[in-house]
């Protein structure tokens, strides 16, 4: 039989289902859509950086540098002379250049490769070249890679590479550590 | 309309960092653009335009690039007139969300630029950088430098002649602009007078004069008269910066060490349409005579140092 009793019940369950709508609106609504390009604006930031870095290091300070073969930049002398102490305190110097703008602080770690072409064989091999302190291996952090070709006219010094003029390949992976 | 309103802001917090990058790619990547007059050499050249409203109006976006095929080589004399140091132009925010921003959503933001090596410590426009929630772009850079003085220096024989006679005597300094802006070189480490500030300083007047057979004996000074730029029949008069170390000298005025002269582009644009020689003429008179300062000095690429880069850092926030 219906009665008042039955009535009461289907108002409960359209307040019910009104509440839980409600509820999935404001939870659904108000969350953040986190998507994949949201990681690619801080992986942007971190490639800029680091692509800045290299470039800046291979930009010769005068014409007299730009135009003199003999001349080589920043980047080429630690290849060829095969200094990753000069690498790595320079580069390092450029990651943590900033206005003083911000308190933004990033601590970003670094390990470069230089990959090379044995002309006999016609193989691509690497050797490792420099890392930051804490950049001996890559962790968990998400990394972006950076390269830059570097010229080199010889072997560069005790590297396994052929004793010929040469473009290298540089690479870079950054993180934030 | 509660969440909507939440979801809104989420998503504009991540716009930020978007726009931020964008505003960092226009200001070191791009020399800038403004409508074309007889005041500038080309359109890039916004930082030259005459402080006035309707000039200023015609800057249509900033870039600080030396040009658009040197990326991150930013001009030193766009870096002046873009953060106001010293005081020029005095843009206003709205004025810098036009030409670099492009978009009608008032956005907040500050833009900072150092290096140290270039003479710039700090330069910034904009507000203070909130704690959190800005979007923000750090770009690395090199500053081309001022075009380092050129010297003429009189102990160097090459730099005059003999006066066996006398009369008014002139001394020249010959530009030539087909062989500094050569297209061969590139714009990153080109000498460029027609867009940044010549200094020339004349010094050692010493040993000329003391060379000088003037009765009774050598002379103790030259008297400069006048200091002219000539560009073919076109002819008008500059100013010394310094003579002797006296700053901003009036003119005749007597010479016993040296001459500063500083020329902007500011001081010809708009008085000489097409570039290809500019001389710059000093003047010296007969009393005392055969001073021995005649002569004429090339500003060539063998003359004047190159203008050096250096490292610098611009950063960009926006909220």
């Amino acid at each position: 039989m219906v009665n008042e009793e039955g009535q009461l019940y289907t108002i409960e369950g359209f307040t019910a289902a009104a509440i839980m709508l409600i509820t999935a609106y404001f939870v659904f609504g108000a969350a953040t859509v986190f998507v994949p390009g949201d990681v690619h604006i801080s992986d942007m930031q971190l490639e800029q950086m680091g692509s800045d870095a290299l470039m800046m290091m291979d930009t010769p300070e005068n014409r007299t540098e730009a135009e003199n073969p003999l001349k080589r930049s920043l980047l080429e002398r630690c290849v060829q002379g095969n200094d990753p102490v000069l690498f790595n305190s320079a580069f390092t110097d450029y990651l943590r250049d900033v206005t003083g703008a911000t308190m933004y602080v990033d601590d970003i770690q670094y390990n470069a490769t230089v990959y090379y072409r044995i002309d006999a064989t016609n193989d691509i091999k690497s050797y490792h070249f420099s890392h930051s302190t804490r950049g001996e291996l890559i962790c968990r952090e998400p990394a972006v890679s950076v390269t830059r070709w570097v010229y080199c006219d010889g072997k560069p010094l005790g590297s396994p590479a052929d004793n010929r003029k040469q473009d290298v390949l540089m690479e870079v992976m950054l993180w934030r550590g | 309309m509660i969440p909507g309103i939440t979801t809104g802001i989420g998503s504009q917090s991540i716009d930020y960092n978007a726009v931020a990058y964008r505003t960092g790619v226009i200001l070191v990547e791009d020399p800038g653009y403004c409508a074309i007059d007889d005041d500038i050499r080309d359109r890039t050249c916004w930082e030259q335009k005459k402080n006035t409203d309707s000039k200023k109006a015609e800057i249509q976006r900033f870039g600080l690039a030396v040009s658009s095929v040197s990326c991150n080589i930013l001009s030193i004399s766009k870096i002046e007139r873009f953060f106001n140091e010293p005081e020029y132009y005095n843009f206003t925010p709205s004025e810098y969300r036009d030409r670099l921003f492009f978009t009608d959503i008032p956005y907040h933001y500050n833009i900072s630029v150092k290096s140290v090596g270039a003479g710039i410590d700090y330069y910034s426009v904009g507000g203070p950088v909130p704690e959190c929630e800005y979007g923000y772009i750090r770009r690395l850079v090199k500053v081309k430098e001022y075009i380092p003085t050129a010297t003429i220096d009189l102990t160097i024989s090459d730099n005059w002649d003999e006066d066996p006679d006398s009369g008014l005597k002139t001394y020249t300094v010959a530009m030539n602009f087909s062989t500094l802006l050569d297209k061969s070189i590139n714009p990153a480490y080109r000498i460029d007078p027609s867009s940044e500030t010549v200094t020339i300083d004349m010094t050692n007047f010493a040993e000329t004069l003391n060379k000088s057979s003037s009765p009774p004996g050598p002379a103790t000074h030259a008297n400069l008269t006048k200091i002219e730029l000539r560009r073919g029949g076109i002819l008008f008069d500059l100013d010394p910066a310094a003579i002797d170390g006296n700053n901003a000298p009036s003119l005749p005025q007597n010479v016993a060490s040296n001459i500063s002269l500083i020329v902007e582009p500011e001081d010809y644009h708009g008085k000489i349409t097409s570039l290809d020689q500019i001389e710059i003429i000093y003047t010296f008179d007969d009393s005392p005579s055969r001073t021995n300062i005649s002569g004429t000095f090339n500003y060539n690429y063998s003359t004047v140092s190159p203008p050096q880069l250096k490292d610098g850092v611009v950063e960009v926030t926006v909220w």
